[in-house]
């Protein structure tokens, strides 16, 4: 078979079988000896299909570039879906996100036999991950210090949780709202900095300090008029693109220390 | 330029330039106003790129990379190689593990008068990044 013929097999390939998810075609496009790791045969791509299209339904390949010679095949392609089943281990972000992948393909009687393919950019756990930090350092840049809590919804999960280190929790959007709304009666120009965000799996670790004037009822205390300085670290955690549960700590000593009050004892 | 001879532009820049360091071939086989479009961070010109390879030499003191398959057409050249060394100084910000890498990567070139005017790179990022110790994100 010509290069010519081999780059329509792979053109249809990538129309019908991974953008459509028409596996029927499979068994015209793959040779019986085909081999991509552990997966072997038609059957064995056919998995791989339905694998990458369950992780992204709406999984759109498009070919940029390809050159052929003998019975290779090496190609550019890009790849865009909406990331709403499991990964590998990644669990789905609901996030849009964009690859690109260069592969090289045997052919062996105008049918692929084997792909080696390798990653271009970010790969999909990087977006994710910082897709997940992006989302962190706005609920403290921009439903805190800019005070938008109509940001919440987009950024916060609807059964999301706040664990305190007492056992003290915030729930859903509504508690959110709350807290924005008490720490800004308390402390009308506070303003968060982001020292550290650290970002692996589902998960975000971010270390934080802030700054404000103690102007409004803070926990029962009276205002002081005094400026105050706060540092604190919380982990998120992330399901479908939204926090879902953030485990905080704080040093509420310092707070009352700075405000020239006693703690409440116990 | 026919395919061929930009095979052999392409072998002389792995095996005289990247292997042995000699910079004076160069501007023989990558053209003036080359563009290696990295992830991030595009390399642009001749010198830009040299000073990559230095960088990159300077790291790993005995890098070498294999061609494991070339695929050519018209003024294309998609190469697959296996990259290795030991990573003994800091590179850019990442500090040596003194450890070996080894990985896979690809690229996809363009030629003008038997000279690499364009590279696109592909690589197992995830196995690199394992191997410099460093985290994907990173």
């Amino acid at each position: 078979m010509s290069v010519e013929q081999n780059k329509a097999t792979l053109r249809h390939m990538y129309d019908e079988v991974w953008n459509k998810g028409n596996i029927s075609v499979v068994a015209e496009l793959a040779s019986p000896d085909y081999h991509f790791g552990e997966y072997k045969g038609p059957e064995g791509w056919g998995q791989i299909v339905t694998m990458i299209r369950s992780a992204f339904p709406d999984l759109k390949y498009t070919i940029d570039q390809v050159v052929g010679e003998g019975d290779t095949l090496a190609y550019r392609i890009s790849g865009e879906g909406t990331h709403k089943g499991k990964y590998g281990d990644l669990e789905p972000t609901g996030k849009k996100v964009q690859w690109t992948q260069m592969l090289f393909s045997e052919f062996k009687d105008g049918k692929i036999v084997t792909t080696i393919s390798l990653a271009g950019g970010l790969d999909l756990y990087q977006q994710a991950e910082e897709h997940n930090k992006e989302v962190t350092r706005r609920t403290l840049e921009d439903v805190i210090n800019k005070e938008d809590v109509s940001l919440i919804p987009e950024l916060f999960d609807a059964n999301y949780v706040h664990r305190g280190p007492g056992g003290q929790e915030i729930k859903g959007h509504d508690g959110w709202r709350e807290k924005v709304k008490m720490m800004r009666t308390a402390f009308p120009d506070i303003r968060y900095t982001i020292d550290e965000l650290v970002s692996e799996g589902d998960k975000v670790v971010c270390r934080h300090s802030s700054i404000g004037t103690h102007k409004g009822e803070y926990a029962g205390i009276a205002p002081t008029g005094k400026q105050v300085t706060m540092s604190g670290m919380f982990i998120n955690r992330f399901e479908g693109g939204k926090v879902v549960e953030t485990w905080g700590v704080s040093n509420p000593l310092l707070l009352y220390q700075q405000l020239g009050i006693t703690p409440p004892a116990g | 330029m026919s395919v061929e001879q930009n095979k052999a532009s392409m072998y002389r820049c792995f095996e005289e330039v990247w292997n042995k360091g000699d910079l004076s071939v160069l501007p023989e086989v990558i053209a003036q106003d080359y563009i290696g479009r990295n992830p991030g961070s595009e390399v642009r010109g001749i010198d830009a790129f040299k000073q990559s390879i230095i960088a990159a030499r300077n790291a790993f003191p005995d890098l070498h990379y294999t061609i494991d398959d070339v695929v050519g057409e018209g003024d294309k050249l998609a190469i697959r190689l296996t990259v290795q060394g030991t990573f003994k100084n800091k590179y850019g910000d990442t500090e040596p593990t003194g450890g070996p890498v080894k990985y896979t990567m690809a690229l996809f070139n363009r030629y003008v008068d038997g000279k690499c005017v364009e590279a696109i790179p592909f690589a197992d990022r995830a196995t690199i990044s394992q191997q410099l110790g460093t985290t994907p994100s990173e």
